[in-house]
């Protein structure tokens, strides 16, 4: 049986590591916290049954994506209080309707038809 | 040269925790250095081998972990030359984490990279059933070795994951099913002993010899202790002594 007072092996060094504080994992799940619940587990924290908001599924190109998670570390980054990725989406979305409402002056119907 | 190995099979109870634990345990006892990673949301390989489990370690601790000396930290001594990646519920969040991200199959290839010379086995032992984490697995390994129940609906099971392996195979060229293992054997039984002749006569090369029923097997388990711990003399142990000879053999 092994003791308790060992030190921990030093199978790995930085290779594959995760930039610190940053990079891809910046809003990676707590793995160490105590106490997961399994629903929250499976369905995300605050996704639940009932809940106002539901995970939508798009098919978008990989480097839209990629500019999102930019735009949200980079907002991060400058202290901007932006709650997630959704959140930047749903605002997006509301600015799109909003422009739609203009009619033919709409960008994003000039796009679209162009 | 360092070998990853993934024990998998989308069908559950055919003997995966049991041979990835008593696998790995045969082939330390034989001197090799060996890491377990236990990819089931059940964290059992901490229990089959009496490991006392920690809050900041396992395989979701390690995958998010930001220095070397996190990493490490996630990894518990089960035995001599013997290591454990824990498994646990912080898996079920961490597969929701990794559908999210970009590159999504290959996270665990990249991130679990052990040092040159650390370790000669990395072990999957795989969660049943099909899902984002298991892609990774088998893109980070290059043998499968998948248990096989003798019995129809793990067969029937065994036809489905070859399916799955050669999707990833797209993915990962290096993949190679290396391995059969026969579990559940009874050669008492009619069925048993034509199951395993069809598995012999489509899979040659790949099948082993056959992990014989023991009730010891179960008992080794409950008890938190490797199958060779509790009765060495016993056919389990007899029989998972061959596979770990057969597959280091193969080194």
């Amino acid at each position: 049986m092994p003791k308790d007072d060992k030190k921990p092996p030093f199978f790995f060094d930085d290779a594959g590591l995760v930039n610190a504080g940053l990079g891809d994992g910046f809003d990676m799940p707590d793995a160490g916290r105590t106490g997961l619940d399994p629903v929250e587990a499976c369905l995300g924290p605050g996704i639940r049954v009932g809940s106002s908001k539901v995970k939508a599924g798009y098919y978008l190109p990989r480097d839209v994506l990629e500019r999102l998670d930019e735009t949200y570390l980079t907002l991060r980054l400058r202290k901007v209080p932006v709650e997630s990725k959704s959140q930047l989406v749903e605002i997006a979305l509301g600015l799109l309707q909003a422009d739609l409402e203009r009619g033919k002056k709409s960008m994003v119907l000039r796009e679209i038809t162009s | 040269m360092m070998r990853t190995i993934a024990v998998a099979i989308a069908k559950g109870g055919v003997g995966k925790t049991t041979t990835s634990v008593n696998l790995g345990a045969a082939l330390a006892a034989m001197g090799r250095r060996v890491l377990l990673v236990d990819c089931d949301s059940q964290d059992q390989v901490v229990r089959f081998l009496g490991v006392r489990s920690q809050v900041r370690a396992g395989l979701s601790h390690f995958l998010v972990a930001r220095t070397a000396e996190e990493r490490n930290s996630a990894v518990l001594e089960a035995r001599e030359n013997l290591w454990v990646l824990a498994g646990g519920v912080g898996l079920t969040e961490l597969k929701r984490w990794l559908g999210k991200q970009s590159k999504s199959d290959t996270i665990l290839k990249e991130r679990l990279v052990p040092r040159e010379g650390a370790l000669d086995y990395v072990i999957y032992d795989c969660a049943p059933g099909w899902d984002i984490l298991s892609v990774n697995i088998l893109c980070a390994v290059d043998e499968v070795l998948s248990p096989v129940a003798l019995q129809a609906p793990a067969l029937q099971g065994l036809q489905a994951f070859l399916t799955y392996i050669q999707s990833v195979q797209k993915l990962n060229p290096e993949l190679r099913l290396r391995y059969l293992v026969p579990t559940m054997f009874d050669k008492r039984l009619k069925q048993s002993r034509s199951y395993l002749a069809q598995l012999q006569k489509a899979f040659p090369a790949q099948v082993c010899e056959p992990i014989r029923s023991n009730v010891k097997l179960s008992e080794a388990a409950g008890l938190g202790r490797t199958i060779f711990e509790v009765d060495p003399e016993a056919s389990g142990a007899e029989d998972y002594e061959a596979l770990a000879w057969r597959v280091d053999q193969d080194a």
